[in-house]
């Protein structure tokens, strides 16, 4: 935290001291700016303000089912120099179901300074690789939060994670080099009581209010030894973006260790978690190629553990990670569609038993090596763009779980939009999977925002 | 939005074609003098883009392009600056040299750049009334539709040709009429016809002209579907031609930064 704030001071110093505007167009070319003399601002501010209403159905009657309050206020500030941008983040939305922490609230900082042919970035970023309509498998940058469940936003679902990066290009090419100081972990709710706990029922019911989760220290997480780095090249070659991408840092999921799990001869509260974290190479490829109308995007990758042999109980093993995906565009309705397909398979897969491999397998793949899941999504333009239709969902393969997050927004003016969005999760078979889990979190929520 | 703004700039350019001296007596030679002067190396435009709903309520877009031509291929950058939902929404289209398009499209809300695939058809440019058939249906390449002389009338006080154009490819009008304005070539208003070529269904008329740096430039046009009553107008707030321009701008670099690099 203490890092957070001594780099955002940095920041307001610097641009206190450099010459700043805002950005108002090809302010070069035109003589006349595109905004009045009297809205132009050294710093630009632009956010929501927003309230939302969100029922979720009660597990046998609906009208058991309760009601959270949510909304509040977002927003971007920016500052743009003349070698340097910068931006920060800001989220105030009280909620009574959440812990108010202070990473919900700075939600972003951005620290950007530029040079012939590129540039540095640092701050809490959130960058999001690979070619897929939203869904990845070689987004390594930030960890996932699913303390809220899931939604039909990528970078919300995203942790804001402390790194700097540096970006050259040449002509058509773009190299990267990512620098991250240390471990930032998944966030989940660990309340197996909780609305979006992940723990499967059967694990859940061993854990209590006196359960230790050890391992997650702060000063942990920022040790030197966990430093992350990532670089990726991307080319444009005629109808194809390719990138190559290596990484080398942590799988963000945590293994839990040295616990009792699912043993019917001792049914017994767990005590303690152990919580470790696995060390990974990622080689990995990206490509989105255009075809006319369709798109088609493609993603995979071989992840090298530290536990290279499968040996070790405690850390993850190897694995390949792949993904196809295609997109069309209807040009006459503007109708988008696309469709995906990803997976990975585990090498080295253990046999039943306390490895973090199988135990990972028993709560997301019904214990199977190989975990596939398929997403859809669509999204209709409707009556001159004012009102979207958007119906998004996935299906994971394994342990047939579903998610289904249909949303309609209706834009009333350009600055004040009404969104209706709906989750609904659930399990065609009884197998045990997050979807599965969060099978009576079906929800309907209503919300007004007003943009500025 | 990812079916942004192919459409615009050839309609632009079609309505900010400079003066051209000498009468054409035949449709096809009308046409290409049209074509002949839209010529320029390097275009800048500031452009709002008003929805006009049939009762008068209005909703504005703010955006500005840019566009240059080298070695026969043309890149276009385009800017939302508002309303605030695309605020610094931007679109690069960079020409091949097998006449391909390549798209991307920088979404703030995302932060990251996206590879889109191009788009032709009829769907509606923003919300408003211009499509991108518009264009195919209106195109002046003799290759591609039948124009006909039909006659020459006197619109907006303005003696006009006036053009009749098939196309001969596929296109979502059975036709199109073009009212030309002798003087200027400007076009002073246009008809869009269903495929059978009985009905009109929308309307396209110039509002106000201007004669800026040597040229003659359309500063008005006002696009009417017939059948709802909505209409869009575009206004050219700032137009500059062959400026030089640099090429930093046409990349995936300045996209993702909104900085020359």
């Amino acid at each position: 935290m203490t890092k957070k704030i001594g780099i955002f001071c940095i920041s307001m110093m610097l641009f206190i001291a450099t010459p700043i505007s805002a950005f108002d167009g090809f302010s070069d070319i035109f003589e006349e700016p595109a905004a009045p003399a009297e809205a132009q601002s050294a710093i630009t501010v632009d956010g929501k303000v927003s309230f939302s209403i969100e029922a979720i159905a009660g597990e046998d009657d609906p009208l058991d089912g309760r009601v959270d309050i949510g909304g509040g206020l977002d927003i971007d500030l920016s500052w743009r120099g003349s070698i340097v941008d910068a931006r920060t983040s800001f989220t105030l939305n009280p909620s009574a179901q959440t812990e108010f922490a202070w990473y919900d609230v700075f939600t972003g900082l951005s620290l950007t300074a530029f040079y012939e042919n590129g540039f540095v970035e640092a701050g809490l970023l959130k960058k999001e690789w690979g070619s897929g309509d939203g869904v990845h498998v070689v987004d390594v940058l930030n960890a996932p939060d699913y303390r809220n469940g899931i939604v039909d936003d990528t970078l919300a679902m995203k942790v804001a994670e402390p790194m700097v990066t540096t970006t050259t290009t040449w002509t058509n090419t773009k190299f990267e080099f990512v620098y991250k100081p240390m471990l930032v972990p998944m966030m989940a709710a660990q309340n197996p009581t909780d609305r979006w706990s992940i723990f499967p029922a059967n694990m859940a019911q061993l854990i209590n209010a006196d359960t230790q989760f050890n391992g997650i220290a702060y000063e942990d997480l920022s040790h030197l030894r966990n430093v992350q780095i990532a670089t990726r090249i991307k080319r444009t070659i005629g109808p194809a973006d390719i990138g190559l991408i290596y990484f080398n840092g942590y799988n963000y999921q945590p293994a839990y260790t040295s616990i009792t799990y699912d043993n019917p001869l001792s049914p017994t509260p767990i005590t303690s978690i152990d919580i470790d974290f696995t060390r990974y190479n990622l080689f990995g490829t990206e490509a989105t190629i255009i075809a006319g109308p369709v798109t088609f995007m493609l993603e995979g990758g071989f992840w090298l553990s530290e536990d290279h042999e499968g040996t070790d109980l405690d850390k993850y093993n190897n694995k390949v990670v792949y993904l196809g995906g295609i997109g069309y565009l209807f040009a006459d309705t503007g109708i988008y569609t696309s469709l995906t397909y990803n997976g990975q398979y585990i090498l080295d897969f253990p046999a039943p038993g306390t490895d973090v491999d199988y135990l990972q397998a028993q709560q997301s793949s019904d214990s199977k090596a190989y975990m596939n899941t398929i997403t859809a999504a669509m999204e209709v333009p409707l009556s001159r763009e004012q009102v979207t239709v958007r119906l998004a969902g996935t299906y994971q393969v394994e342990t047939t779980g579903f998610a289904f997050l249909p949303s309609v927004t209706w834009s009333v003016t350009d600055d004040f939009v009404v969104t209706a969005a709906g989750r609904i999760f659930g399990s065609i078979e009884d197998k045990t999977s997050i979807f599965n889990t969060w099978q009576n979190n079906d929800s309907l929520k209503m919300s007004i925002s007003y943009l500025f | 939005m990812k079916k942004l703004i192919r459409f615009i700039l050839p309609i632009l350019l079609m309505s900010l074609i400079p003066a051209v001296l000498g009468a054409a007596e035949t449709g096809p030679e009308i046409m290409q003098q049209v074509m002949d002067v839209q010529a320029a190396d390097s275009s800048a435009m500031d452009i709002r883009l008003t929805l006009i709903e049939a009762n008068g309520d209005e909703r504005e877009r703010r955006i500005q392009t840019l566009t240059m031509t080298e070695e026969g291929l043309t890149n276009t950058i385009t800017v939302f600056l508002s309303p605030a939902s695309v605020k610094n929404t931007r679109f690069l289209t960079r020409q091949r040299s097998d006449g391909i398009d390549d798209q991307w499209i920088y979404l703030p809300a995302l932060g990251r750049i996206k590879r889109i695939a191009a788009t032709e058809g009829g769907g509606s440019f923003m919300g408003s009334d211009f499509t991108y058939a518009d264009m195919a249906s209106t195109t002046y390449d003799t290759d591609e539709a039948e124009h006909t002389l039909i006659g020459e009338e006197t619109l907006q006080g303005r003696a006009a040709y006036v053009v009749e154009s098939v196309p001969i490819t596929t296109s979502d009008y059975g036709k199109t009429i073009i009212w030309v304005d002798q003087q200027t070539y400007l076009p002073l208003k246009v008809d869009f016809y269903d495929q059978s070529g009985l009905t009109r269904v929308k309307q396209l008329t110039t509002d106000a002209i201007d004669y800026l740096e040597g040229r003659w430039i359309t500063r008005s046009i006002t696009m009417t579907t017939l059948g709802t009553g909505h209409s869009t107008r575009i206004e050219i707030l700032q137009a500059k031609y062959d400026i030089p321009m640099n090429s930093g701008y046409f990349t995936t670099a300045f996209l993702e930064t909104g900085r020359v690099l």
